[in-house]
């Protein structure tokens, strides 16, 4: 389903033209966490949702941890919005992980702010793929992209400059 | 918002702006293929892109790779302009022998790096898929960005990337 529904007569307006784009959101520096467990938002990776809408989100993330701190992540979204995370990154079973090149996967789903997903972590950047369908209440708002140390260990966890949020709205 | 064009009212709907609007989708027509043996590497021949100075893109690949040898690296980065920062990030099989045993049964790989540096990912010896994503801010220097793959060192036979592979580019800035 294109958004705008464009028909003829409808005036062409830059706000119509900016919601038919493709938002990329691309950090530009590295966000750090040390010794903490507790989800905590992007500084970079967010976008404005508008009320009523649909969206697809993908959040493309690296991170240089470590074995034991390891990472995990969460979607803060608007209150009432739906959808469901679907990811994919190095397992979270410890003695199945060798490195970012040979590992095994994880291919989890979670219900917005309902479950965390944790990932592996090492000191070499491994990424992860999340990936969601988004559909907003009559409550517009910002969703964050939210992450921290799986364990909280005194490392630093840092989520890596180039990461990004692709975001295509479609209603 | 990282969109571009920024749009804003009184803009001329320009030729340029329309086509820098829709993402640019390249699909291979043509097998290209290289003897194993020469590591210096191949710039692949279709797939690849002119970026602009000061631009910024996303590019999104859907890579097939076809090594006659099967269990061996094949490895993958790009070729860039000069003053290009990268990030790119490689999802395939695991650059490790003993754990690939198929492309229907492996462990993987997901690593992340910059763009210039190789990313080894392993083959079965049919078409092996491997998605890429990388974001990449030009310099002072517009230019191509193209794909790049070799062998593994000591490999032999003909590694082949196949028709249907394909590239997304989108410019966000």
């Amino acid at each position: 389903m294109p958004f705008p529904d464009w028909r003829a007569g409808a005036k062409v307006t830059p706000t119509k033209l900016t919601q038919m784009q493709v938002q990329v959101i691309r950090s530009n520096a590295t966000q750090t966490v040390n010794n903490s467990a507790v989800i905590t938002n992007d500084s970079e990776l967010f976008v404005s949702l508008a009320a009523n809408a649909q969206y697809i989100v993908e959040v493309h993330a690296a991170f240089v941890s470590n074995t034991t701190a390891d990472f995990k992540t969460d979607w803060v979204v608007p209150a009432g919005t739906t959808g469901t995370r679907l990811c994919v990154g190095a397992t979270n079973t410890g003695t199945s992980y060798t490195s970012a090149s040979d590992t095994r996967a994880r291919f989890p789903s979670s219900v917005f702010s309902t479950f965390v997903i944790s990932y592996s972590g090492d000191t070499t950047p491994n990424f992860i793929k999340e990936y969601a369908y988004v559909t907003t209440s009559s409550t517009a708002g910002t969703l964050f992209f939210g992450w921290a140390q799986s364990t909280a260990t005194a490392v630093n966890t840092v989520r890596q400059i180039g990461s990004y949020m692709k975001v295509q709205r479609f209603s | 918002m990282a969109v571009y064009p920024a749009w804003a009212t009184g803009d001329i709907f320009s030729a340029s702006f329309l086509r820098d609007s829709a993402p640019q989708i390249i699909m291979t027509t043509t097998a290209q293929s290289l003897d194993a043996l020469d590591l210096s590497g191949a710039l692949d021949k279709e797939l690849f892109f002119y970026a602009q100075a000061g631009a910024q893109y996303l590019v999104e690949t859907y890579l097939l790779f076809n090594l006659v040898t099967t269990d061996v690296a094949i490895f993958v980065q790009w070729h860039l302009p000069t003053g290009v920062t990268a990030l790119m990030q490689n999802l395939g099989p695991t650059v490790t022998q003993a754990n690939m045993v198929s492309r229907t049964d492996t462990r993987v790989s997901l690593q992340a790096g910059p763009g210039a540096s190789a990313h080894a990912l392993n083959n079965d010896g049919l078409d092996t898929a491997v998605w890429g994503h990388a974001i990449f801010t030009m310099g002072a220097a517009p230019g191509n960005i193209t794909l790049v793959w070799k062998p593994q060192t000591g490999v032999t036979g003909t590694i082949t990337r196949d028709v249907g592979s394909v590239m997304v580019v989108t410019r966000f800035a």
